[in-house]
């Protein structure tokens, strides 16, 4: 596992709420024996259509995504983290998440972040300014959040350190 | 201030092995379920750290997510490599499995009941959201991932944060014709799909004292599509009358001990819930999805909701890429909804009792053309039981399949997919995008609506069907 301290990054936002283990990851893709190698099955129903943003070469790279709430509800299947982190995510931000995925994340490094809901539609909509051809914006929201440790903290710094330090994005 | 404890306190501090502050609490685990799609990578991890499993006697495996239901010789080759691996690991460990073929194969959350290793007070652990299941016991049963299913492989303990309790109290007497399924799609459409996020729910009110375990487990398994960590209910007589002579259940005077603790394992009177939500059942009726999370549900005999009366923002879009996806018009009748499918069993719906409803509803009638109808029993003793009491000719009269035990088509991990776009009235637990089939459109709904639905062709209740061929015959 690759440990979390700090990590500055661009956002995408996926403008979906309740996304479910079954889209991050279908089932079929579960038939695998192996913790690593699930980039190519990351919202594979979604990503048949075109017009799916993770499809758009602007959003290439990105790192961090922004969801809506309730992300990662349903099945238990880790594959739903493995497969975010193997396509290069570091970071979910939502304002709500599923228990179990929460647990998940915690356990591989890939960072789960608990912000309020208008905190996460500002981010959203500063992903999707920062895409576009012509604005490449620079912009630093330092945040103070809430983070799947097993337990929920609101601090800069984590009790007993198991995920991040500081958190900062930048375009 | 509380001079008590609910009952997940109670079985949650009977647990704890090491408590710390600022540190999540360890658990000792009961027993841990497995099966064989999150436990691969688990296995090779403690192979890796030159573990074993630390107590092999209180873990058992089953095949249940990849096996066909039609055979038991799996085709799909990667389907047949994860059996084959979980059948090697768990002969390598030394734990107790329930291979296919085997008579007591069947889905985890069944067998593991039915069998009588989960009992009231126990923690029980699986790397599947629907162990909430086992909280029909009495026990406090949580779904986790593969990390956790190695932890717990290797320590029987698990580190977890001690969750907050909610209290679920149904008032009134419901309906003859409403079933464990419709309470439980009522609580969720009530409380939305992330309502009962960070809790575990506990179960109350005279409607669940009147539930059959099989109800309860119904009730239970879908706690978690109301975002609960877990959900719970008190045993009592009907619990002990179903675990009395099961192979795995305490017998004679150690039985006698267990049911005078068990009788403990209830909250106390002036127990607090952090939470508490009450819903009078006594108008409600059957209860149908109409979207893509199971708390996108109504009234059967309501109509797909309009979107824009919805005044949250992202419920409002939600529902709108909900009806875009179900191919649904607002204010469609609910009855009007033409189903290709109909899909009876899973953990949460594929026990004995459902399997009766069902076929009370089938029997002396036919599915409708046009309409394929699977009838997947959740175990191979429900199987057995069923066949016993004659429902499988029902079923096979009908024109419904009956099936061999499995997962089946609630989750399309096996040959059990539906084609296309097909739409299916599933007696299931989740009705997501593509859950049923890449494309597939599902309404959850209960046993009897689903065998009521496939008579009729669309979604409907039983008391929507014509009279049966053998009324007519008397007259």
């Amino acid at each position: 596992m690759q440990p979390i301290t700090e990590h500055t990054g661009r956002c995408v936002a996926l403008r979906r709420s309740d996304v479910d283990t079954d889209q991050i990851i279908p089932a079929e893709f579960c038939k695998r024996l192996t913790k690593t190698g699930y980039e190519d099955t990351l919202f594979a129903g979604w990503r048949k259509d075109p017009g799916f943003v993770l499809n758009d070469p602007a959003h290439a790279g990105a790192t961090v995504l922004v969801a809506g709430h309730n992300f990662g509800t349903g099945s238990s299947r880790e594959h739903a983290v493995w497969a975010l982190r193997d396509w290069g995510f570091r970071a979910v931000i939502a304002s709500s998440f599923g228990d179990i995925f929460l647990r998940n994340a915690w356990k591989n490094g890939l960072l789960a972040v608990r912000l309020p809901e208008d905190v996460v539609a500002d981010l959203a909509d500063r992903a999707d300014a920062a895409s576009g051809p012509s604005s490449p914006s620079t912009w630093s929201p330092a945040r103070c959040v809430e983070t799947a440790c097993g337990r929920p903290f609101r601090s800069t710094t984590a009790p007993g350190g198991c995920c991040s330090t500081v958190w900062t994005t930048s375009a | 201030m509380a001079t008590g404890y609910t009952l997940a306190e109670k079985v949650w501090q009977s647990h704890v092995v090491h408590e710390a502050e600022n540190e999540p609490d360890l658990l000792y685990v009961d027993l841990h379920l497995v099966h064989e799609a999150s436990s691969p990578q688990a296995f090779d991890g403690l192979r890796s750290a030159g573990r074993r499993v630390r107590r092999p006697e209180l873990t058992l495996a089953v095949e249940d997510h990849n096996v066909p239901t039609d055979t038991t010789v799996i085709t799909d080759l990667m389907g047949r490599h994860q059996v084959e691996t979980l059948r090697r690991n768990c002969a390598e460990q030394g734990i107790e499995i329930f291979p296919l073929g085997d008579s007591r194969q069947g889905i985890v959350h069944v067998v593991g009941p039915e069998r009588g290793f989960v009992q009231p007070g126990m923690t029980v652990i699986c790397g599947d959201s629907h162990t909430s299941t086992h909280g029909a016991f009495g026990a406090l049963a949580f779904g986790v991932g593969t990390s956790d299913v190695e932890h717990v492989l290797a320590t029987q303990t698990l580190a977890l944060a001690r969750p907050k309790t909610m209290a679920v109290e149904f008032t009134g007497e419901p309906s003859p014709d409403v079933t464990a399924k419709d309470l439980i799609l009522a609580l969720i459409a009530h409380i939305g799909a992330n309502g009962a996020h960070g809790h575990v729910i506990e179960y109350r009110g005279p409607a669940v004292r009147r539930l059959s375990m099989e109800g309860r487990m119904t009730m239970c398994n879908m706690s978690v599509e109301a975002g609960a960590r877990a959900g719970m209910i008190a045993p009592d007589d009907t619990t002990f009358a179903y675990l009395a002579d099961r192979p795995h259940s305490p017998r004679g005077a150690d039985w006698d001990t267990a049911v005078e603790f068990w009788r403990s394992m209830c909250t106390d009177p002036g127990a607090v819930f952090d939470r508490i939500v009450t819903i009078d059942v006594s108008a409600l009726t059957p209860f149908v999805t109409w979207g893509t999370n199971p708390g996108q549900a109504v009234p059967l005999t309501g109509a797909v909701p309009d979107p824009s009366s919805v005044s949250d923002g992202a419920e409002r879009a939600s529902a709108e890429r909900a009806l875009s996806y179900m191919d649904l018009v607002p204010g469609t009748s609910m009855r009007d909804i033409a189903v290709d499918t109909v899909f009876i069993g899973s953990c949460t719906n594929g026990r004995l009792e459902d399997l009766r409803e069902a076929a009370a509803v089938l029997a002396g009638r036919r599915v409708a053309p046009n309409v394929r109808m699977l009838v997947v029993p959740g175990s191979m003793e429900v199987r057995r039981a069923a066949e016993e009491q004659g429902l499988h000719r029902v079923f096979l009269a009908a024109g419904a399949q009956w099936r061999l035990s499995g997962c089946s088509m609630c989750m399309g991990m096996n040959a059990d997919r539906l084609p296309g776009s097909e739409r299916v009235a599933s007696t299931s637990n989740r009705n997501y995008e593509g859950r049923q089939g890449p494309q597939a459109r599902t309404h959850l709904v209960s046993p009897a609506v689903a065998a009521a639905t496939a008579v009729a062709g669309h979604l409907a209740a039983p008391a929507d069907l014509p009279g049966r061929e053998s009324d007519a015959a008397d007259h």
